[in-house]
């Protein structure tokens, strides 16, 4: 079919837990997509990786048709999951809540490079050191 | 009682919205907004994106928004404050209107006429045919095809035309490429076809034309799949591809091995501009020009194969 994009909508939800409440509802509401269809199939996308926080891109057509991609959780999500903590430092600079080893920086490169705008993967290891500086954890 | 949301939104850098959207979600619980936009594209690459995005998150009013909007302040201070020449604007707050956002999309579906007898209608919508009108019910989704696009206008005209004008002892067969939602594929099965295959390279699109197809008790009459134009085999004394420009012109050898001597070819999703490419592309090939049909910015080409 003639697929003409009008719509480009990037959204971080939890997985398997996609409802018409904001951010989905005002953000597909305002290019009039079938909101139910995109939550009934996130969710079944999305059901094994319950609750974990997953970007998802949905591109909407020119008769308000769509459809969706799931990309891999963000990196400061994956940096939280790798030193299990339950949230970043509320002041980054001054209090530190965790340590990361260039070894754990290379894999979660790895991880996310699919996803990321990064020329190499020393490129985007300073990326994931630079957010992880951000949310109060050193690279040691 | 309908819950009102409040919207705060910040301004950064694209490089530095992972961190912020991370820390919104966080305290928001429930995801947030990093890009939306409205653009008017064929493909992903031809979308520009900012380097400046707005992340948005949302809090029922009934939390307390001074406190949340207080923490992402010293949020976005503590980020300035590491990272030298970094400037972010403070957050900005906003009501959002209300709706029941479950179903005020269904605002832009209504039942649609096309052509003389062909009415779609979504399943939600009581349909009041005519006694001669033939109803496809199809919702939107996650397939292009709705209805209502030009191009798709286009073809389910010239389709009802073509139809219409067979002698009456004659049940063509009808190639659907790249049916998407299957509504092409419906309508032929309505308005009198024999065999019809609908194909698409979109395994989703396939999966969403099935439902249709079922929904609609055409399962039967129609197979669809993924197979490649080059793997069918058989004629088809119609043919219908709403594809693009080029990707017709690309496939028009492999087109007119399908399409049977006399048989009918429908090609649309083609731009005005895009109308001499088109119609050069397929000058070498077995057909004469019958006509060529207008809708706002979209055109659609009527072939006639040459019978050898």
């Amino acid at each position: 079919m003639a697929k003409k994009i009008t719509g480009y909508i990037k959204l971080q939800v939890p997985a398997g837990k996609a409802n018409p409440s904001p951010p989905i509802g005002p953000a597909l509401g305002q290019h009039g997509v079938n909101i139910m269809e995109f939550c009934k199939a996130f969710n079944a996308r999305t059901q094994a990786d319950d609750g974990t926080i997953t970007p998802v891109v949905i591109t909407v057509y020119a008769d308000r048709s769509f459809t969706f991609v799931t990309k891999t959780p963000p990196v400061p999500v994956l940096i939280k999951k790798t030193l299990g903590l339950a949230s970043g430092s509320a002041i980054p600079n001054k209090t530190k809540v965790g340590k990361l080893t260039k070894a754990q920086v290379e894999e979660i490169a790895k991880k996310k490079m699919p996803d990321l705008n990064a020329a190499s993967i020393e490129a985007a290891m300073r990326t994931v050191e630079g957010t992880a500086r951000s949310m109060g954890v050193e690279i040691v | 009682m309908t819950q009102t949301w409040i919207e705060i939104s910040c301004d950064v850098p694209a490089d530095f919205a992972d961190v912020v959207a991370e820390f919104l979600t966080e305290i928001s619980g429930n995801g947030v907004c990093t890009e939306n936009l409205n653009v008017d594209a064929f493909s992903h690459d031809e979308i520009q994106h900012s380097s400046q995005v707005t992340i948005k998150a949302y809090f029922p009013s009934t939390d307390p928004i001074q406190t949340k909007m207080n923490e992402i302040s010293s949020f976005l201070e503590q980020l300035t404050s590491q990272h030298p020449g970094l400037t972010l604007p403070p957050p900005s707050l906003s009501t959002v209107k209300t709706e029941d956002w479950s179903s005020s999309w269904k605002e832009h579906f209504k039942p649609m006429r096309v052509g003389r007898r062909l009415m779609i209608v979504p399943s939600w919508e009581e349909a009041h045919p005519r006694p001669d009108d033939i109803v496809l019910q199809l919702d939107p989704g996650m397939a292009f095809g709705t209805g209502g696009h030009e191009t798709t206008r286009l073809c389910l005209e010239l389709l009802e035309e073509i139809m219409d004008d067979m002698p009456t002892l004659q049940i063509p067969s009808v190639l659907d490429l790249g049916t998407g939602s299957g509504i092409l594929a419906m309508a032929a099965a309505r308005l009198g076809a024999g065999r019809i295959c609908a194909v698409d390279i979109d395994p989703q699109a396939v999966e969403v034309a099935q439902e249709n197809l079922a929904i609609n008790n055409l399962s039967e009459q129609v197979q669809c799949s993924t197979t490649p134009l080059e793997s069918l085999s058989g004629e088809f004394d119609i043919i219908l591809a709403n594809i693009l420009a080029e990707e017709l012109v690309r496939l028009a050898p492999q087109i007119m091995e399908r399409l049977a001597p006399g048989g009918r070819l429908v090609l649309s999703g083609i731009l005005s501009e895009k109308e001499k490419l088109v119609r050069m592309g397929f000058s070498q090939q077995p057909v004469e020009y019958c006509e060529t049909r207008n809708q706002g910015d979209w055109v659609a080409l009527l072939y006639r194969k040459v019978s050898l």
